[in-house]
């Protein structure tokens, strides 16, 4: 129960090597011991995807994988987002859109957005809502956050 | 008090400025209480009755403190003496004495009950502990149905030997005059079952207790800080002094956050005897389990018509589901259903009765909307059926009755009085948005080709202000910018935001020369909190008067500073204030003298009713009983609006509630009392790709009871929905011999109602 293991991760670019116990999940292990707590946990269902992140590039909800699962893996957390103080494109559209109320379920909506969008960059409002059916929000009836993906494809569109 | 003109140019309210809070949520450093970590910090996990109703024969917690890394393990005898949260009865209900334990003493009486709770260093290893409890249970028989419970076959509580543990009545008029000259009676039994809140963020808090000082800390996720210092206070028996509650980033709370958890008075007696910080978190399945749901409550109802469409009286008996005690809001809801039962009519007789029975299940409370949905879905279901067994088109039945906008205010024969509003603009306009003749044209046309489709309306309203007081400090800061304290706090609404609008507009400041402060009670006023959609109405008029205060001693130490009479002064944009020899800023002027500080309390004299329609045109596949929207339309009265984004954002999110609330959402308990579907995986919280599109608008009727003429706008969606979805579904079916049903309208249960209609031959239209 208590067997530890070493994992070497590389989280927003930092390398961390860190002794776990074997059970530990993703989720705990980015926000108990690395301090990372804008990742979040909304249950234990595996449904909410509020502790969405990036792992090697695509989201995943991180209470389902095992800490020793990311070993020698890449994990992006919405810490690593607003990259030089200003603001992601997604992150910025959801400001605009007032795609956020609470805020609880936003770090992991705001990773998964991105994913999507990088997955499909031209994805319209149909694709959106589909492909974050694994994101629950209580606040705001999605329709913003909708919005903020579309103005953000726009945005990366623009950019690119 | 009476209407007054805004003071200075309106430059901020009314914009939708973008949110001040977002920054930080967007970026991962918006600190909830999960998010919190103290040195020497202990993780507290609570032990709950797997038994809806059980005597506690025996708890033997031995091998739980002897697991690893366990401080302590407590039952609830461990942690007597506690006193009891009060119960909210300022609303004239009438309750049993029904004491709440914090944990459980010698009886459970709900699956999920807390019994006992173990702190250890790390959450792993307290829950790992926590599953060497050894408790004893001796079964007792179980009653979920509150019809049944009042039979007494089971009693939860010896001093409430039918169950009843609440009553409240009201009514005016010749009731029994006006049935008897009737010419028709409307009878129906109507029910909006048991909800969850389930905000993202479950509950939680962490009780930090400095031995040195004596100081308890709480940091909580809930509504506000005001109401859990009052409650901690009685339960500990510590002095409110003694206590600082700090709410910070909320996850959401749709009114399921407005009192602490038992749980919490458990980890702030462990922090106090350990000398630690204690946090404790709940997982989402003891959310499902063990925070309080909403709604659950059923009326039989009676509604006398004239043959010209015209309501004569009411009669309403209402049971309300209370659960296995009176948690301290539990009164709330019942109370204000029957307050609304009416709805927006002009009925001139009416009486409500509200019982409140005890089961075997976790206690209700509010849940967003609290009374006003059940009161909605009674007055507009009764509306539709006048209609049908009138054959009286259901948009002409409401206009004959609804309270013109000249009547206001307008005393209900259920003695609430409505401050203002336009119900007949609000029918009109919202059966302009759905084109109501052109979509009943439709409706003719679909069902010739066999489809099954149905139109909804509702018209309801938004009591809004209730825990009528608030207050607002200000202070300038040496740089001269305006920082304000606030009672109410935010759990998503941008209190921050919206309030900083308005006090940048009563000082004539820019936006980013004030800052909003709440939540602290070391440094927020008094207050009440965030719900009942009252901050905008009462925080914001005690903020705009405190502004006020602030504007004239701020002019007055101008006129000192300046040689000048007060009369001479006169207040710029910026904070600069002349006279015709010189000027002075904010910031010189606190550099020359005393702080300059205001603080104001505003009483609100009665609720503010928002008001506000819904529309919807919906389809059933009758092969699969899977509904569409076809067609979702809103209007909505808040009054003036602060900023248009953000009251926009709480239609849009009510909306989607409600209508999940209409389709998929339902507690459901079996018959041993086990809750069923417990999780994000069966209870239907809806995703994006569910969520039906809205068309909503805008009117205004400001009100005449606070000085911004502002009205709540945060649980209209969530009263307007169930009852309009519930005429679409029912319009729908109408063919298929159904006169009423309830929601929540699942494809299960629409199939079934179509496809025992069909064998049983019952029409169809094809």
């Amino acid at each position: 129960m208590s067997e530890h293991v070493r994992v070497e991760v590389t989280v927003n670019g930092t390398a961390h090597s860190t002794d776990v116990p074997a059970r530990r999940l993703l989720v705990s292990y980015l926000r108990d011991d690395l301090g990372l707590t804008g990742t979040k946990i909304g249950c234990d269902t595996s449904s909410c995807g509020a502790c969405t992140v990036l792992l090697d590039g695509e989201s995943v909800k991180s209470c389902t994988v095992l800490a020793v699962q990311a070993d020698g893996a890449r994990v992006e957390t919405i810490e690593s987002l607003a990259a030089g103080g200003s603001l992601h494109p997604v992150q910025e559209a959801f400001r605009e859109e007032h795609a956020l109320q609470c805020g609880f379920c936003t770090p992991g909506m705001v990773l998964a957005v991105v994913s999507l969008l990088r997955e499909n960059p031209g994805a319209c409002a149909e694709d959106i809502r589909r492909g974050l059916e694994g994101n629950l929000c209580r606040c705001t009836g999605y329709t913003p956050i909708v919005r903020a993906a579309i103005r953000a494809a726009g945005a990366e569109g623009e950019l690119a | 008090m009476t209407a007054q003109p805004a003071t200075g140019p309106v430059r901020w309210v009314g914009q939708s400025t973008r949110r001040v809070e977002d920054a930080r949520l967007l970026t991962g450093s918006g600190r909830f209480v999960h998010d919190l970590r103290f040195p020497g910090m202990l993780h507290m996990v609570t032990i709950r009755s797997p038994l809806a109703h059980a005597r506690v024969v025996a708890i033997d917690l031995a091998a739980v403190r002897s697991a690893s890394g366990v401080r302590a393990a407590v039952t609830g005898a461990d942690l007597a003496p506690l006193g009891s949260m009060p119960i909210m009865t300022d609303n004239g209900a009438q309750v049993a004495d029904v004491p709440v334990p914090i944990l459980a003493g010698d009886r459970v009486r709900f699956a999920g009950e807390p019994v006992a709770v173990v702190v250890a260093d790390s959450f792993e290893q307290a829950v790992d502990a926590a599953e060497l409890a050894d408790v004893e249970y001796s079964e007792l028989p179980v009653v979920t149905d509150p019809r049944e419970a009042l039979t007494g076959a089971v009693v939860l509580h010896e001093s409430a030997p039918d169950n009843v543990i609440m009553r409240w009545r009201a009514g005016s008029g010749d009731v029994a005059a006006a049935f008897a000259s009737a010419a028709l009676v409307v009878r129906a039994r109507v029910e909006l079952p048991r909800l969850a809140a389930a905000p993202m963020e479950p509950r939680g808090a962490v009780a930090s207790h400095d031995p040195a000082t004596g100081l308890l800390t709480v940091y909580a996720s809930a509504q506000d800080p005001h109401r859990p210092r009052l409650q901690l206070a009685a339960v500990l028996r510590r002095p409110p002094e003694s206590i600082r509650v700090v709410v910070g980033e909320v996850g959401g709370s749709f009114g399921s956050k407005s009192i602490l958890g038992p749980e919490v008075f458990a980890a702030a007696a462990l922090s106090i005897r350990l000398g630690v910080p204690v946090q404790w978190v709940e997982t989402r399945s003891e959310n499902f389990l063990a925070a309080y749901q909403g709604r659950g409550q059923q009326a039989d109802c009676e509604l006398a018509v004239a043959a010209d469409g015209r309501f004569l009286a009411l009669r309403a008996a209402l049971i309300a589901d209370i659960g296995a005690y009176l948690y301290p809001p539990s009164p709330v809801p019942p109370v204000l259903t029957g307050t609304l039962v009416t709805g927006v009519y002009d009925i001139p007789a009416a009486s409500v009765e509200v019982v409140g029975v005890a089961t075997n299940k976790v206690p209700t409370g509010p849940y967003r909307g609290a009374g006003r949905p059940e009161g909605a879905y009674i007055a507009e279901r009764m509306a539709d059926l006048a209609a049908a067994e009138l054959g009286m088109d259901r948009a002409e039945v409401r206009r004959r009755n609804l309270i013109p906008a000249a009547a206001h205010p307008f005393r209900t024969a259920v003695g609430t009085t409505i401050d203002s509003g336009d119900f007949p603009h609000l029918l009109d306009r919202v059966c302009e948005m759905l084109d109501y003749p052109g979509a009943l044209a439709r409706q003719r046309a679909d069902r010739e080709r066999g489809e099954v489709t149905g139109i909804g309306l509702s018209v309801f309203l938004e009591p809004a202000g209730l825990g009528f007081v608030e207050s607002a400090t200000l202070a300038v800061r040496p740089d001269g910018r305006v920082s304000a304290q606030v009672g109410t706090s935010s759990h998503g609404q941008g209190h921050q935001t919206a309030f900083a609008q308005l006090l940048a507009d009563a000082l004539d400041l820019d936006f980013d020369q004030v800052e909003i402060g709440y939540g602290d009670t070391a440094r927020a006023p008094a207050g009440v909190g965030t719900f009942a959609s009252r901050s905008a109405i009462v925080g914001g008029s005690a903020l705009k008067m405190a502004a006020q205060q602030l504007r004239e001693r701020a002019m007055s130490r101008a006129a000192e500073v300046l040689g000048a009479s007060p009369g001479e002064v006169t207040w710029h944009p910026g904070g600069r204030l002349a006279c015709p020899g010189g000027a002075v800023s904010l910031a010189e002027l606190v550099a020359a003298g005393d702080p300059l500080e205001a603080a104001a309390t505003f009483r609100l004299s009665a609720p503010v009713y928002s008001s506000g329609a819904y529309g919807a045109v919906v389809s059933i596949d009758r092969h699969t009983g899977a509904l569409r929207v076809d067609r979702l339309v809103a209007v909505h009265d808040a009054g003036v609006v602060l900023n248009p984004a953000i009251a926009e954002g709480q239609v849009v999110g009510a909306t989607l509630q409600g209508f999940a609330e209409a389709v998929s959402e339902q507690v459901l308990h079996g018959p041993d009392g086990q809750v069923l579907n417990g999780s994000f995986l069966g209870y239907g919280i809806l995703s994006a790709a569910e969520a039906p599109e809205l068309w909503s608008v805008f009117t205004q009727t400001p009100s005449p009871l606070n000085p911004l003429g502002v009205k709540g706008i945060g649980e209209t969606g969530t009263t307007g929905m169930p009852a309009a979805m519930a005429g679409a579904v029912t319009d729908a079916l109408a063919p298929f011999g159904v006169r009423h049903l309830d929601p929540p309208y699942t494809p299960e249960r629409l199939y079934q109602v179509i496809a025992g209609a069909e064998r049983s031959g019952t029409g169809g239209g094809q």
